[in-house]
């Protein structure tokens, strides 16, 4: 730290011109399109920052097995109740199908994928990259979720990787509709006042009731995700009790958060 | 010390608060009061670069942060190299050799660097981040002077 005056160039012409060249650089970085700034953050990922995502996710593994592990044996064991139950359901569904004479739906289909979640310095992210399980001929925009709800859209796909956005993030809207109920709406972020993020439900034509714990789902317009791809339940209204108009808004306590999943399932578009 | 030694201490330096910074990333991340040794490590290296040369590490180390953090591609490295040219222009008003200018030095621009990289991450400032940021700025600065301190003493010896 000694001596610090000896060796420094003073050349502020070739200094301006430097600091011009890579902003106008990070600039046109900053204005590219997602799937191509995918290309330049996936470079990176894979030479230079290679070791130390290994690090991380050597870590990463082993910080959390034993919560993963609990966590598996929960899940485990609400699916095999779930599996039960939609057992004998299908079997009625079938019975009544064959008795009506109507053809049997096809089930969508979903590829699993693995989910790494962006973790900027500051703030929380609204991105993630997908990994693995992607030659299946998906197309993006595409929805991603798990049996628990509904947990992004990938934006941009490659060979290998894809990288998407969380729910949270403020581009995210989600055709839904309420279980139960004639509602339907939009839902996008929503940050409280506390600071936490919801979701919100907009849009709900003003003539129909919902009812607090009714659960929201997708409601496949658009093509993007599934129909029938659990959201979250309704919270509670957002409007004032002086609201008036033509539609109301309700927050909606989200089925999965951002972070709580690291594999999450992917919907192949039946386009035939 | 010979000003070749020094030199090659203060690389040595820089290489290892950087290197640290991508390596203990996501044990730092969660924690709201954390030294930032990638600004520190940037910071100590523009007190031997020139201007020009700062920009370009700052424009590099943004984009990798931007690359393991999926969040903020060119917007980082704006700020970074900002940061990086505008530290080395100034270092004349805010460093001297003496240990608590280097904290100084650090403090300030660690502090400037929290908010504009919640600026460039569209994270709205509010009071309890700019406190939050005095914090880290100067963890930042005291890791950094500890480390920048014993690391010359090694290498006195």
């Amino acid at each position: 730290m000694r001596d610090i005056e000896k060796g420094r160039p003073r050349q502020q012409r070739r200094d301006i011109l430097f600091a011009v060249a890579v902003v106008s650089i990070s600039v046109v970085l900053s204005s590219l399109s997602i799937p191509s700034k995918m290309v330049v953050t996936r470079a990176l990922r894979n030479s230079v920052l290679a070791p130390f995502l290994s690090v991380h996710q050597t870590w990463q593994e082993r910080a959390g097995l034993r919560d993963r592990v609990a966590r598996l044996q929960t899940e485990r064991n609400e699916l095999s109740l779930s599996v039960i139950t939609q057992a004998a359901l299908a079997a009625e569904n079938a019975r009544l199908r064959s008795t009506l004479g109507v053809p049997l739906a096809v089930p969508d289909t979903f590829v699993v994928v693995e989910l790494v979640p962006g973790r900027p310095i500051i703030g929380d992210s609204h991105s993630f990259l997908v990994r693995s399980g992607l030659d299946s001929g998906l197309d993006a925009p595409v929805g991603v979720g798990t049996w628990q709800g509904l947990v992004g859209v990938i934006r941009s796909l490659g060979a290998t990787s894809g990288y998407g956005d969380f729910w949270t993030h403020p581009d995210f809207r989600v055709g839904a509709v309420v279980e139960g109920s004639d509602a339907t709406g939009i839902v996008r972020a929503q940050r409280m006042e506390t600071g936490e993020i919801m979701m919100l439900l907009e849009g709900v034509p003003f003539q129909s009731t919902v009812a607090d714990g009714s659960t929201v789902v997708t409601s496949g317009e658009g093509g993007i995700y599934p129909a029938g791809l659990r959201i979250g339940t309704i919270a509670g209204s957002a409007d004032t009790a002086t609201k008036s108009g033509w539609s109301r808004s309700y927050i909606v306590e989200p089925g999965v958060r951002p972070g709580q999943t690291t594999v999450v399932l992917v919907w192949v578009r039946n386009d035939g | 010390m010979t000003d070749e030694r020094a030199g090659a201490a203060h690389v040595a330096l820089v290489v290892l608060l950087v290197l640290a910074h991508f390596t203990f990333r996501p044990l730092f991340r969660d924690i709201p009061i954390r030294p930032d040794l990638l600004v520190g490590g940037l910071l100590l290296a523009t007190l031997r670069l020139s201007a020009g040369h700062a920009a370009v590490l700052g424009f590099t180390l943004g984009l990798l942060e931007s690359a393991i953090g999926l969040e903020g591609v060119g917007s980082l490295s704006i700020v970074y190299a900002l940061i990086g040219f505008l530290a080395a222009r100034s270092r004349d008003l805010l460093y001297a050799d003496a240990a608590r200018f280097a904290y100084t030095y650090v403090f300030i621009g660690t502090w400037v660097a929290q908010v504009g990289t919640a600026l460039a991450l569209q994270v709205v400032p509010g009071v309890s981040f700019v406190l939050l940021a005095l914090g880290t700025a100067a963890v930042t600065a005291v890791v950094c002077g500890a480390v920048a301190a014993s690391l010359d003493r090694v290498w006195a010896e």
